[in-house]
C-alpha cells in the first residue's frame, strides 16, 4: 500500500517580488499621471519580471532527497547533510532553512555550499546537557535566481535523532531493585520451589533443567514452559515522565523534556540489560503507558515511545494519573518519576501515586541548570531571582519528601546520586 | 561526506554585474536633463551605497540595496526627457538591476545564467513597450495601450498567485 502523495506546493512571491512589483506599479501610476513614456518603460520590466519568474519556474514541484547524519562527542553536535534535487537542475536554486531544537545551542551559523547537483550543509550546535531531541529536516525551498518567487520542494526525509546520555548509567546496571510485592493483602504461596517462592510461568530455555519445567502447563499449551521463582528476579520499574506544563515556562519545560528523555532512555536500557521488567508511562492530560516487560523488543518499544513523548498544553489532574497507572501496572512496582515539580499539582502526583500503592522515587532536575541566562536583569536582581527560585524549588522538594525519595539532580550530567539511592535505599522501601 | 567550505561574499561575477549596473545608471543619468555632475554623483553615491549594503550584510540587505537603486532610477526618471534614448537607458537600468540581483554572492555561481529566461521575458516586454512608444506614428495611443497591457499583466499575476493550478497539472506522485 502506498503512502498518500504530498500535495503540490504552490508558488509564493518573496518580499523582493513584492518590492519590484510595487516599485513598478508606482512608476506606472506616475507615468500615467505625467504622460511620461520613459517611466512606463521603466515600469514594464519591474512588473513583468515577477510574473516571468513564475512562468519559467519548475513544474511540477521539485523534489529534495536529503541524506544527513550527526557526529560529535559529549556536548558537541555536528550535523552534515547533502540535499539533491529532482530534476537535478533545480538544486542550484535550492535554499535551506534550519530549525534548531530548543535544547540545543548554536556554536556557529550554518554553513551551506552548493556543489554540482547537490547542496551540502554543516551545522555546529552544542548540547549543554543530556538530551534526546529529533532535529526536524531542513525546509527546502526553490527560489528563482533573482529571488522574486519561491516554491517549497517536496521532501520525504525524517527527523535526525540527537542523543546525549548522562554519565554513570553503567552503575545503574549493577543496581538490583527490591522485588515487587503487593503491600496490602499480600499472601505467601505454599508452593515453595527449590529456588524460593513461586513467582510465575515463563517460556523455557533450550537448556532448562527438567525439574524447572512445568509439565502440566506445557501439556496444556503445547510448548515448553518453566516455573520462575522470586529469588531469581529483581524488582520491576516504571519510568514516569510528567509532561504537563509548569510555571517555569515553555522553554524550561522543553529543555526538561529533552533531559528526561535522555535519562529515561538510559535508565531503561541499563535495567533491561539486567533482565528487569521495565514499563514506561507519560502523563500530560491523560496517561500513556507501555506495560511491564523485558527483552530487546521492550527496549525498542520504550525507546520509540520516549522519542515520541511531547509536552502537553493541558494539565491533567494528578489523581487521574495514579488511577490510570493502576490499570496498567500492579501496585508495589517502584515508580521513577521524572518531574520538575514545577507544576501547580506536581507534588500532589507523588501523594496520589503513594496512596495507590506505588513506591516513588523522584528524579528532579535543577531549575537553574535548565533555565536560560537572564541578561535583562541587573546582576544583583538576577542573583535575588535565582535565590528565590532555589527556595521555591526546595519548598516543593520538601513537600514531596514525606512521600517519596527525591534525587536532587543538580548538575544534569551524572546519575550517580540516583544509583546510590537505589543501591542504598533509605528506611522507606523504594 | 566532506564539510562544506566557507562561502565567498565577493566574486568576479558580482563585480561585473555591479560595474554593469553603475554603467547603465550613469548612461541613464547622462541622457537626462539634470546637470551631469549631479547625475553622476547621484549614481556613484547610490550605487556605492547599494553595493556596500549588499556586501556588508552578506546578501541579507539586498532588498534595501534594491530600494536604493530604485530611488536613484526614480530621481533620474523624473528628469528624463520623453526621448527614445532616455527610454532605452531607463529600461536598460532596470534590466541591469535585475541582473545584479540575480548574482547573489551567497549563492552558487551561475545564477545569472539561470536567470536568463526571466530576464529575456522582461527584456522582450520592454522592447515591445519601447517599440510601441517610439517607433509607431503616434505616441499617445500606445501609451494607453501599454497601460492597459500592464493592468492585464497585473491581473494575470494575481490570478497565478491565487490559483497556481491554472497553468499546472501535476500528476500524482505515487500510484
Amino acid at each position: 500500500m502506498s503512502s498518500p502523495a504530498p500535495a503540490p506546493a504552490p508558488f509564493h512571491w518573496r518580499p523582493r517580488g513584492y518590492l519590484l512589483a510595487g516599485g513598478g506599479s508606482a512608476f506606472l501610476v506616475l507615468a500615467i499621471a505625467a504622460h511620461d513614456a520613459v517611466m512606463i518603460l521603466i515600469a514594464v520590466p519591474l512588473l513583468v519580471a515577477p510574473v516571468a519568474a513564475v512562468l519559467v519556474g519548475p513544474r511540477p514541484s521539485p523534489r529534495a532527497a536529503l541524506a544527513w547524519r550527526s557526529f560529535g562527542g559529549t556536548g558537541e553536535v555536528r550535523i552534515l547533510g547533502d540535499v539533491r534535487g529532482d530534476p537535478p537542475g533545480t538544486t542550484d536554486d535550492f535554499s535551506l532553512a534550519f530549525r534548531r531544537p530548543a535544547d540545543l545551542t548554536e556554536e556557529s551559523p550554518p554553513r551551506v555550499e552548493w556543489w554540482p547537483g547537490s547542496v551540502r550543509f554543516e551545522l555546529r550546535w552544542r548540547s549543554p546537557r543530556p538530551t534526546i531531541e529529533v532535529v526536524p529536516p531542513p525546509t527546502v525551498v526553490w527560489q528563482d535566481p533573482i529571488g522574486l518567487v519561491e516554491r517549497p520542494a517536496i521532501g520525504t526525509a525524517h527527523g535526525l535523532p540527537v542523543e546525549r546520555y548522562p554519565l554513570d548509567l553503567h552503575r545503574l546496571g549493577a543496581v538490583r531493585l527490591e522485588r515487587t510485592r503487593q503491600l496490602p493483602g499480600k499472601s505467601r504461596t505454599h508452593h515453595i520451589g527449590t529456588s524460593g517462592e513461586y513467582f510465575g510461568i515463563r517460556n523455557a530455555a533450550p537448556n532448562e533443567p527438567p525439574r524447572r519445567i512445568n509439565w502440566r502447563a506445557s501439556a496444556r499449551t503445547g510448548r515448553w514452559l518453566a516455573n520462575e521463582y522470586e529469588v531469581e528476579r529483581t524488582g520491576d520499574l516504571i519510568l514516569l515522565i510528567d509532561t504537563r506544563p509548569s510555571v517555569l515556562g515553555d522553554l524550561v519545560d522543553e529543555r526538561f523534556l529533552g533531559v528526561a528523555r535522555a535519562a529515561a532512555t538510559g535508565i531503561a536500557s541499563a535495567f533491561l540489560r539486567q533482565k528487569t521488567r521495565v514499563g514506561y508511562a507519560w502523563f500530560g492530560e491523560f496517561l500513556g503507558a507501555i506495560p511491564l516487560s523485558t527483552g530487546r523488543t521492550q527496549g525498542v518499544r520504550i525507546r520509540q515511545a520516549i522519542r515520541a513523548t511531547r509536552r502537553t498544553e493541558i494539565e491533567g489532574p494528578s489523581e487521574r494519573c495514579a488511577i490510570s497507572l493502576r490499570r496498567f501496572y500492579p501496585p508495589g512496582v517502584t515508580v521513577l518519576l521524572l518531574s520538575t515539580l514545577g507544576g501547580d499539582t506536581a507534588c500532589d502526583l507523588v501523594v496520589h501515586l503513594r496512596h495507590r500503592g506505588f513506591p516513588v522515587v523522584v528524579l528532579n532536575p535543577s531549575w537553574r541548570a535548565l533555565a536560560p541566562p537572564t541578561a535583562t536583569l541587573p546582576p544583583r536582581e538576577d542573583a535575588l531571582a535565582e535565590r528565590l527560585a532555589q527556595l521555591e524549588r526546595r519548598m516543593r522538594v520538601a513537600a514531596t519528601i514525606p512521600y517519596a525519595s527525591v534525587v536532587d539532580w543538580e548538575d544534569l550530567t551524572s546519575l550517580g546520586d540516583l544509583a546510590h539511592l537505589l543501591q542504598h535505599p533509605p528506611h522507606r522501601r523504594v | 561526506m566532506a564539510a562544506p567550505a566557507a562561502r565567498r561574499l565577493v566574486t568576479p561575477r558580482f563585480g561585473i554585474a555591479s560595474v554593469f549596473l553603475l554603467a547603465t545608471l550613469g548612461f541613464f543619468g547622462l541622457t537626462t536633463v539634470l546637470p551631469w555632475e549631479f547625475a553622476l554623483v547621484l549614481v556613484a553615491a547610490g550605487g556605492a551605497a547599494a553595493i556596500a549594503l549588499r556586501v556588508a550584510s552578506a546578501g541579507g540587505r539586498t532588498n534595501s540595496a534594491a530600494i536604493v537603486v530604485l530611488v536613484v532610477i526614480g530621481i533620474l526618471a523624473a528628469g528624463a526627457p520623453d526621448a527614445w534614448l532616455a527610454g532605452v537607458a531607463g529600461g536598460a537600468s532596470v534590466l541591469a538591476l535585475l541582473a545584479w540581483l540575480a548574482d547573489d554572492p551567497g549563492r552558487v555561481a551561475g545564477s545569472m545564467r539561470r536567470a536568463v529566461p526571466t530576464l529575456a521575458v522582461a527584456g522582450l516586454a520592454f522592447l515591445v513597450a519601447w517599440g510601441s512608444a517610439f517607433l509607431l506614428p503616434t505616441s499617445q495611443v500606445p501609451t494607453g495601450v501599454i497601460a492597459a497591457l500592464l493592468v492585464g499583466v497585473l491581473l494575470i499575476a494575481t490570478l497565478l498567485l491565487a490559483r497556481p493550478d491554472v497553468l499546472e497539472r501535476e500528476a500524482p506522485l505515487s500510484a
